[in-house]
């Protein structure tokens, strides 16, 4: 039977239950993290029961008295919100100009940005290296921040395409000819048509920007620079007797993206549902 | 207009994540945990309580790997740090290059080295082509970390210093026989990773050799009596039982293990002393790599490099001078992570702190006149990464019974494939 027929055939509360399933699973790893965090710091057996101790605050102490976890954590919201903005303003141009082209263009340029995207990062190591240090820049947070000026990611700049080109063309026309300039046409028409998308691209990009470790490692040199995942990884180095001490870092530095998301969900939702005006 | 404004202010706000100082003369690079780190920049700090006008920069980098890729990438650039910390197993990479300015005999130029104040293991693990490349700062060493209060239970006594092969696999069966008892259930009796380096003193034990030219390989020998050597570790696995299995291996890292008391003795090098020392509740000394004849074990080194486009070669000198005299050794020797590779450090009481475990840091010392060590060529690091994968997969794989002769057929034929995976490698050194 095939998937479809199967979900068809399952009972009303099926997919429910798939998806708290689903859920569940993606919960469980979070939440063994949340509950290490608060064991005493040390090592203890592999098969010892989940949260065998008393609960305590010791290990987040300790792992923000080991490596400057709060500093860090500053470091990197800083460099999220410098780059969150052109990141959604050049990602949405770069869609909105993909739909005014012609169909073959359309093809070719989408064509291009799934090549780009699939360039592994440790091929343009060097280049960009060179091209940073040549502009001083090396040892700053620019080049953490700088893909925000090429949209943050290929990807980040298809979503825009896919849902702008959706919009129906005629409402493009109908702008232009009330004399609205296209980056007015993209603001105050396309966008809160699809502010679904932007919230995920948002998300996206702030999880892409938060998480960046091997160009944080490449970039920046003061430890007073540095950002988050570069202390988690300190942590991560302190050895598997201090386990707690990490998962407590590890906590610290995934509360921020799963608050984001938490709290932007909501309106990914509803708006998605509201967003259905096109009928499509 | 106002769009105007707005560009102009994002890229003023990019100038301002930009340099707001001109760069520091002399900009380290090193690796390693936050304790480790935290010891590098008291250095610095006490560098400059000295010198007040130095302008020197710590750039850390947690893992090997990472400072590695971030010195590569740096070099490739053309902006690589003054200074950085060098493995002698990842040395051959920079010194084949020409990338490295001979510290030596700049500073021997200043009156600043003495290699007579250091122990000359190290100190020629840093050598390339007879020139005195980087400077050590560590002389450790694979030793036998034991827990004492598991040694007490088992009802068996202290590893001698002259403690042998025989001597660690009955203490690893009295270990194992105690875990078949109610209070030393889980207990395992030796832990060690099945890597190339870990291995290579229980080779060099049975006479065997990895290279047939420490300085100069071209070949990949493990001949001798090395499959004796292979074979013995094996047993401890296969045959005796007294190593946890792959299950166990897996689940729970040896470190935790041990620091749990589940691991009566575990090989390591002094980078383990102080995770060991965060937990006051474990009673632990170390012991000297087993014997058999002969003494031996094998050299873990690092050292301070300068890059060869160092501009201000006498603050990075004045620096390393610093950090390898007297009070800069000391200053990393009581982080408890190095065995200070100036002997008169080595031999203080800064090291030998009778009030901070091991109790037999000695251990440490003595091992150094019978040490040994694996090529410092350029693509070692590449031979120990493939040569791992195949030691790990030889050493867990789970054989039917066999006899001795069996066994030893399977370790010669181990070894053939070892050879063929990692000469390659060196023939591709020699083709350059």
């Amino acid at each position: 039977m095939s998937p479809v027929r199967l979900l068809r055939a399952a009972p009303d509360h099926a997919p429910r239950v798939l998806a708290w399933a689903l859920a569940l699973m993606f919960v469980y790893p979070l939440a063994l993290m949340l509950l290490e965090s608060f064991q005493a710091p040390g090592a203890r057996s592999a098969t010892r029961a989940l949260f065998s101790g008393l609960p305590t605050l010791e290990s987040w102490r300790l792992a923000f008295d080991s490596v400057p976890l709060a500093r860090s954590l500053f470091n990197s919201l800083a460099v999220a919100l410098l780059a969150l903005p052109p990141t959604l303003a050049i990602a949405a141009m770069g869609g909105f100009a993909l739909t005014q082209i012609s169909r073959r263009g359309q093809a070719l340029a989408v064509l291009l940005l799934l090549l780009a995207a699939s360039i592994p990062l440790t091929a343009v190591w060097i280049p960009r290296f060179v091209m940073f240090e040549s502009l001083g820049l090396v040892g700053t947070w620019v080049p953490l921040i700088a893909p925000a000026l090429a949209g943050g990611s290929p990807v980040l700049v298809l979503l825009y395409f896919l849902a702008l080109r959706r919009v129906p063309a005629e409402l493009v026309e109908a702008a232009r000819l009330e004399g609205l300039g296209w980056l007015r046409i993209l603001w105050q028409v396309m966008l809160p048509l699809v502010w679904p998308t932007t919230v995920a691209v948002g998300l996206l990009a702030f999880v892409q920007v938060w998480g960046n470790f091997m160009e944080a490692v490449l970039y920046l040199k003061s430890p007073l620079q540095q950002t988050a995942p570069l202390m988690l990884h300190s942590l991560s180095l302190m050895g598997p007797t201090q386990w707690t001490l990490l998962m407590a870092g590890a906590c610290a530095v995934t509360a921020p993206v799963v608050l984001a998301f938490l709290l932007l969900q909501r309106f990914l939702v509803a708006n998605e549902r509201e967003g259905s005006w096109s009928g499509r | 207009m106002v769009r105007t404004l707005v560009v102009l202010g994002l890229v003023g706000l990019l100038a301002a994540c930009g340099k707001s100082q001109q760069a520091p003369a002399v900009r380290l690079q090193v690796f390693g945990d936050p304790l480790e780190i935290r010891a590098y920049q008291e250095l610095i700090n006490a560098y400059r309580a000295k010198n007040p006008a130095a302008k020197i920069e710590l750039i850390p980098v947690g893992r090997q790997n990472d400072h590695m890729a971030k010195l590569a990438t740096s070099f490739a650039a053309g902006d690589a740090p003054e200074l950085f910390v060098l493995n002698f197993r990842r040395f051959g990479q920079f010194a084949t290059k020409d990338v490295l300015e001979p510290l030596g005999p700049a500073m021997k130029a200043r009156g600043l080295w003495n290699e007579h104040e250091f122990y000359p293991q190290p100190v020629e693990a840093f050598q390339y082509e007879g020139v005195q490349q980087c400077l050590p700062q560590n002389a450790s060493s694979l030793v036998v970390y034991w827990n004492r209060r598991l040694f007490a239970q088992a009802k068996l006594e202290a590893p001698k210093p002259d403690w042998t092969m025989r001597d660690l696999l009955t203490a690893a069966f009295k270990l194992q026989a105690f875990s078949r008892t109610p209070e030393g259930k889980g207990v395992y009796g030796l832990g060690f990773d099945p890597t190339l380096i870990r291995l290579a003193p229980f080779i060099w034990s049975f006479r065997g050799e990895l290279v047939n030219d420490l300085h100069r390989p071209t070949q990949i020998t493990l001949d001798g009596s090395a499959p004796l050597g292979l074979s013995f570790v094996k047993s401890l696995i296969q045959r005796y039982r007294v190593v946890p299995p792959l299950a166990a291996y897996k689940a729970e890292h040896h470190e935790s293990r041990f620091v749990r008391g589940g691991l009566g003795m575990l090989l390591d090098s002094r980078r383990l002393t102080p995770t060991l020392r965060a937990h006051p509740e474990l009673d632990w000394d170390v012991a000297p790599f087993p014997r058999l004849g002969a003494p031996v074990s094998v050299l873990h080194a690092d050292a301070y490099c300068m890059a060869k486009s160092t501009r201000n070669k006498t603050a990075a000198t004045d620096f390393v001078a610093f950090a390898l005299g007297d009070e800069g050794q000391a200053i990393l020797a009581r982080s408890g992570r190095i065995v200070p590779s100036r002997i008169s450090v080595a031999q203080s009481p800064v090291f030998l702190d009778p009030t901070q475990p091991p109790a037999s840091a000695q251990v440490f010392l003595d091992a150094l006149p019978h040490l040994k060590r694996t090529p410092n060529i350029a693509e070692w690091h590449e031979i120990e990464t493939k040569a791992d994968v195949l030691l790990e997969e030889w050493f867990y794989e789970s054989r039917p019974q066999a006899g001795e002769q069996e066994g030893a057929f399977a370790e010669i034929a181990f070894i053939v494939l070892l050879r063929d995976a990692l000469q390659p490698v060196l023939d591709r050194s020699q083709k350059k």
